[in-house]
């Protein structure tokens, strides 16, 4: 909401200066964004007058003009086409600071030639659009008159956020009384003339059908032998510095009353009224042609202002383009409604239509000021325009009732801390427009529709009162020192980020839509799952996992030349539109020859990353979360993202998916800029229910006898898996074999030899050989049955 | 053979002469071998008288006892010779640089380092951390928090909406972490002491809007929390956060549906170097949205108005990254360039603790 000093000064008794006014409007919640001080941005320009002007010897383009400044004569060169003998302009000299770029004059050589400041454009000065030529002024004004006195401008332009909650400031009036309230001054009530009526009551009908009273109020009036003109200029000065465009004077008129009053109002051309006019549901493929130029197709919720035969206007919402008034118009019917909130912003919506009128509607206009404000439009009109008006036509079906609030005055203390004594309570309430009785019971304002419940009323007492005088009081923590405030999820997630950081990976965090092709590489680009208003279409689809984010994340950075890289991200992957679709997957991602070890070319030698770099990040992430390795298994294969042969996934005893890694499918990376990658997906949820969280350790086993070591080598089947061969020779006997390790493979075309060693720890005596031998003779049988191998002699 | 002085010294001499281990042990079994001299000459005193082999045999002795040690001694002294030797072959270039492990080239991203800042203080708090769904109904995201279909409040949302298979609810990316407020009370009774952190989505990009950032929101709600305590909560927290003691905040009223009454807080800083500072200068910054919890959001999560009150209050999490750590660009968060991770992102020891302090 834009407006002057001056304006709201004519509603605003108050000897505050500036800074002071400013300060209150913020502190009340009407939050200043913008100031701009016409006088000083303005003070170094001056009127200028071309004496002459000659071609500039060095260019075309430019002219070298005579300029008279008031006190002296100087040369400029100009750029402007318009710059001729006798053109009274706007002059900068040396010193002075163009407002529209920031840019400080200094005395400079054009193309050879010392220009002593410049002639500017409207543009340049923020005084209007025109950037085509420089400024042309009234041939009245002398030349050094300063430009603040020769176009007035001396005063400030404000602008304040308004929030949704406060339509009784979307007009000066209002916004003077906030500040009145807040005792910045005295509020200042308009005169209000009578007007003398003659003529009769022009038909209206207020015939609207729906859920909610879209038009509830429904007035006006007509306006004879009024002659449109242009406005006069303090009106068009008043529109233009709040950066509204003068049209004609009865638009500007109803312009002015909406940002004056936070009224607005309509002027219809009689001539194009048929019969009556009033609102009701538009038709079903009804069309309007709307002021903006634009045709819209109603529906039947819509509430239009029509007379008996067409629509003329989108009610509350934007007036026709037939129906309006123009310079030719001599008969108006000036209408004044009330427009119920809801029902203009759902047929707002529907349309895509926004206005000044509409922004007002739909947070609520004042419903006691519909006639009062037309009284008002009705003696502007009759004082610029002339015309005599005729009785006013109003059918009220709302016939509003104040609002009552059984106030609880100690409401304040408790929500707020502050002790306010019930006087100043009750001033601060009477000086918004309150009534207040004895008992408490108010009586709230017509203009302030956002004030129904007790918490309001507190709200509003602070709010004048001032927030800042709320003292800060402890909230003390009863749980001092406090206990671990994270679920055993939440500190998982906290430690596998720290740990696959430790493994030389970076952190991202990516966008949480990718676009569709990536969606459904990913196992995902599901219906349900597409953004209907994506921001761009690289952002269409919400991702199945992070892992599609960090590979094109990867891409990027090899295209700016870092082509060995690690990253990972934590966050959400989506199944669907449910919470439990949400899951939380830590992803990470190695291209190149980016390997714990270091990376690179390097004179030790240096591989590219492969599978079992993604699954060293998997287990250390694992072994690390205290994760028994007892209750996991691994599938061969993972997700279609991953190379067939060349990927696993962990899963627990049940089958849920504990993690995926592996190499990514040669299909995915093809268009990107690396020639191998490697990743993996933790998923958390898992993780919880295979960890051992124990606060009181149970006695190590400590032996006093030395584990023993046997080797074994088995020819089997290549279809054969490592973790058969283990797990048959660690569960062949689980008492004394401690651990089995793999140290050698050979591999031939159907068969491969694969080499492990067993570790015996003896627990109360020392094994004899026959013993020995039996352990070893169930390795072999152990392994032997489960892989149909047999034990290489 | 007979015992002579000038054996001694020749036998002596033959050593000290030796070049290498092989004839030294030539040496030894020339003259101490069992076919060797002097062990001959030891043979022999048995054909001597008594005396003569007494006085012989102690003199042999002392002789094989000196040879012995010298071709011991010289046996030490070339091996010594020959490591040394060998251990010049085998000299290498330890300029060669080496690789060191990349463990220290991970990172951590600024806004989860903050998320895990903003923990500690509020966990010190006796706050819990409440987690709630990205994609969340209109209900949870709007109606419950007192936001009606028709309230203009919703087009300040620009709110991103899903593909909606049933119109009877309609999904949106959340606009806030406040539907949480909501989920958690649901769930559960007063009092509450939460924060809710993560991610949240509006339909806005430019140079100080992304579609997708991350607020953090609080709820203390019983029976007496008010503004007051809010205050000191957000003057608590700044202080901790930023590690200053001059932070100075101001309330401003302003309007959300969700709370009644609702401010913005602003604190004090200084905008006048290339550098913003906080908590000096004479200038203010908006950094969170707040208020007391409205009656019908208590209400929507089955929780009596008349006997429960409270504050919430909305972080931005990006933005206080930014603020604390310098980072100018809030587009350059989510873009995963290596080189911006890399300056900015922290190591992965450096957890950050109020004990410690939470900046390195």
């Amino acid at each position: 909401m834009k407006f002057t000093l001056s304006w709201l000064k004519e509603y605003l008794k108050t000897d505050k200066d500036i800074n002071t006014i400013l300060e209150n409007l913020t502190n009340i919640g009407l939050e200043v964004e913008e100031y701009f001080d016409q006088y000083s941005v303005y003070k170094d320009f001056k009127v200028a007058k071309i004496i002459s002007t000659k071609k500039h010897p060095n260019a075309d383009r430019l002219q070298l003009c005579l300029v008279d400044i008031g006190n002296d004569k100087i040369e400029v060169v100009c750029g402007a086409k318009n710059a001729k003998e006798g053109l009274t302009t706007i002059y900068a000299p040396v010193g002075s600071t163009i407002p529209d770029s920031g840019f400080k004059l200094k005395k400079a050589k054009i193309r050879g030639v010392e220009s002593l400041g410049m002639l500017c454009s409207k543009k340049e000065l923020r005084l209007g659009e025109d950037s085509e030529g420089i400024a042309e002024l009234s041939d009245n004004f002398k030349a050094g008159k300063p430009i603040t006195d020769a176009l007035n401008l001396n005063d400030i332009q404000i602008e304040i956020a308004i929030t949704p909650n406060r339509p009784d400031c979307l007009g000066v009036y209002g916004i003077a009384r906030d500040l009145a309230a807040a005792g910045v001054g005295k509020l200042i009530e308009r005169d209000k003339k009578e007007i003398s009526v003659s003529g009769e009551k022009f038909p209206i009908f207020l015939d609207y059908k729906n859920q909610n009273d879209a038009c509830s109020i429904f007035s006006g009036r007509v306006i004879k032998n009024v002659k449109n003109t242009k406005s006069p200029e303090w009106l068009i000065n008043k529109l233009e510095a709040i950066g509204l465009r003068s049209v004609n004077c009865l638009v500007d008129i109803t312009n002015y009353i909406n940002f004056d009053q936070g009224r607005p109002l309509h002027v219809y051309d009689l001539e194009k009224i048929s019969k009556k006019i009033g609102a009701r549901n538009a038709k079903k493929g009804e069309e309007i042609q709307a002021l903006d130029g634009k045709n819209y197709k109603l529906d039947d919720d819509i509430c239009v202002i029509a007379d008996d035969e067409k629509v003329l206007g989108i009610g509350g919402i934007m007036g026709g383009e037939y129906s309006g008034s123009s310079m030719d118009t001599t008969e108006i019917f000036l209408e004044s409604a009330y427009f119920d909130p809801v029902q203009i912003a759902l047929s707002g919506r529907k349309l895509n239509i926004m206005s000044d009128s509409r922004y007002r509607f739909e947070r609520g206009v004042d419903p006691t000021y519909v006639l009062e404000g037309l009284e008002y439009a009705t003696n502007l009109i009759i004082e610029l325009c002339g015309g005599t008006a005729e009785e006013i036509s109003v059918i009220d079906n709302r016939k509003f009732v104040n609002k009552k609030i059984n106030f609880t005055p100690e409401l304040v203390k408790k929500m707020t801390g502050l002790e306010i004594k019930n006087k100043i309570i009750r001033e601060i309430l009477l000086s918004l427009g309150f009534k207040v009785s004895n008992d408490w019971e108010l009586t709230v304002p017509s203009w302030r529709p956002d004030v129904s419940i007790n918490e309001d009323i507190v709200e509003e007492v602070v709010r004048v009162y001032g927030l800042n005088n709320i003292k800060s009081e402890p909230l003390f923590n009863d749980q001092q020192p406090s206990k671990s405030i994270l679920t055993n999820k939440q500190k998982n997630l906290r430690l596998i980020r720290r740990i696959i950081a430790s493994r030389g990976l970076l952190e991202t965090i990516s966008y949480s839509f990718i676009n569709e092709q990536d969606a459904i590489d990913y196992g995902g680009g599901i219906n349900s799952l597409k953004v209907l208003n994506p921001i761009s279409e690289e952002l269409s689809d919400m991702r199945p996992t992070p892992l599609a984010s960090i590979i094109n994340t990867a891409d990027e950075n090899s295209k700016r030349g870092y082509g060995d890289l690690g990253i990972f991200e934590l966050g959400p992957g989506f199944s669907g539109k449910n919470a439990d679709d949400q899951i939380i997957i830590a992803s990470g991602i190695r291209t190149g020859s980016y390997r714990l070890e270091g990376y690179g070319k390097d004179w030790q030698g240096y591989n590219n990353v492969d599978v079992f770099d993604a699954k060293k990040d998997v287990i250390s992430v694992l072994e690390e979360l205290g994760v028994n390795n007892q209750k996991i298994k691994i599938k061969e294969s993972a997700p279609k993202y991953y190379h067939p042969g060349r990927s696993g996934q962990i899963l627990t005893e049940k089958g849920n998916i504990v993690a995926n890694f592996g190499e990514i499918h040669p299909k995915i990376i093809k268009e990107k800029d690396f020639n191998i990658a490697v990743g993996f997906e933790i998923f958390l949820d898992c993780i919880d229910l295979l960890q051992e969280r124990k606060s009181i350790q149970t006695a190590p086993n400590i032996y006093n006898l030395q584990p023993l070591k046997r080797d074994f080598s088995f020819i089997v089947s290549n279809e054969v898996s490592a973790q058969t061969i283990i797990k048959a020779a660690r569960n062949s006997d689980n008492s004394l074999i401690k651990s089995v390790k793999i140290f050698d493979q050979f591999l031939n075309e159907k068969n491969k030899s694969i080499a492990i060693e067993i570790t015996i720890q003896p627990i109360d005596h020392t094994l004899t050989d026959h013993e020995l031998e039996e352990i070893s003779l169930k390795v072999i049988n152990s392994v032997e049955s489960a892989t149909k191998g047999k034990l290489r002699s | 053979m007979t015992y002579s002085e000038s054996l001694e010294e020749e036998i002596l001499k033959k050593i000290s002469l030796t070049e290498n281990q092989d004839a030294l042990e030539e040496i030894r079994i020339a003259e101490l071998g069992k076919k060797g001299k002097i062990s001959l000459l030891m043979k022999d005193l048995s054909k001597l008288s008594p005396e003569d082999r007494k006085e012989q045999g102690s003199k042999l002795n002392i002789l094989k006892k000196n040879i012995s040690n010298a071709i011991s001694s010289k046996k030490n002294e070339l091996a010594n010779i020959e490591l040394e030797k060998r251990l010049l072959e085998e000299k290498i270039d330890v300029t060669l640089p080496v690789q060191v492990s990349q463990s220290k080239h991970g990172k951590i991203h600024p806004v989860s380092q903050v998320l895990d800042e903003i923990s500690e203080i509020f966990g010190s708090l006796g706050y819990k951390i409440s987690e709630g769904p990205d994609i969340e109904t209109e209900h949870y995201n709007f109606n419950a928090l007192n936001i009606p279909e028709s309230h203009p409040a919703r087009q300040m949302h620009d709110t991103f909406y899903l593909n909606s298979d049933n119109a009877k609810e309609k999904h949106v990316l959340r606009t806030h972490t406040s539907p949480v407020q909501v989920r958690t009370m649901e769930k559960d009774k007063p009092p509450f002491k939460f924060i809710s952190p993560g991610r949240t989505y509006r339909c806005d990009s430019d140079q100080t809007h992304t579609p997708m950032f991350h607020q953090i929101e609080g709820l203390v709600v019983d029976e007496e929390t008010h503004l007051g305590h809010l205050k000191w909560t957000l003057e608590t927290f700044f202080k901790s956060f930023f590690e200053l003691d001059n932070i100075e905040i101001q309330l401003r009223p302003s309007y959300f549906p969700f709370t009644e009454p609702s401010l913005e807080v602003d604190v004090l800083c200084d905008r006048s170097g290339s550098v913003l500072k906080i908590g000096e200068g004479s200038d203010w910054l908006e950094v969170a949205g707040a208020g007391m919890v409205h009656p019908e959001v208590l209400k929507s999560s089955n929780i009596d108005p008349k006997k429960y009150q409270g504050f919430a209050f909305g972080l931005g999490v990006d933005r206080l990254a930014q603020l604390k750590y310098g980072i100018p660009d809030l587009r350059t968060f989510f873009n995963g360039d290596i080189r911006w991770l890399n300056h900015y992102g922290f190591s992965f020891l450096d957890i950050p603790t109020l004990s410690r302090g939470l900046k390195k």
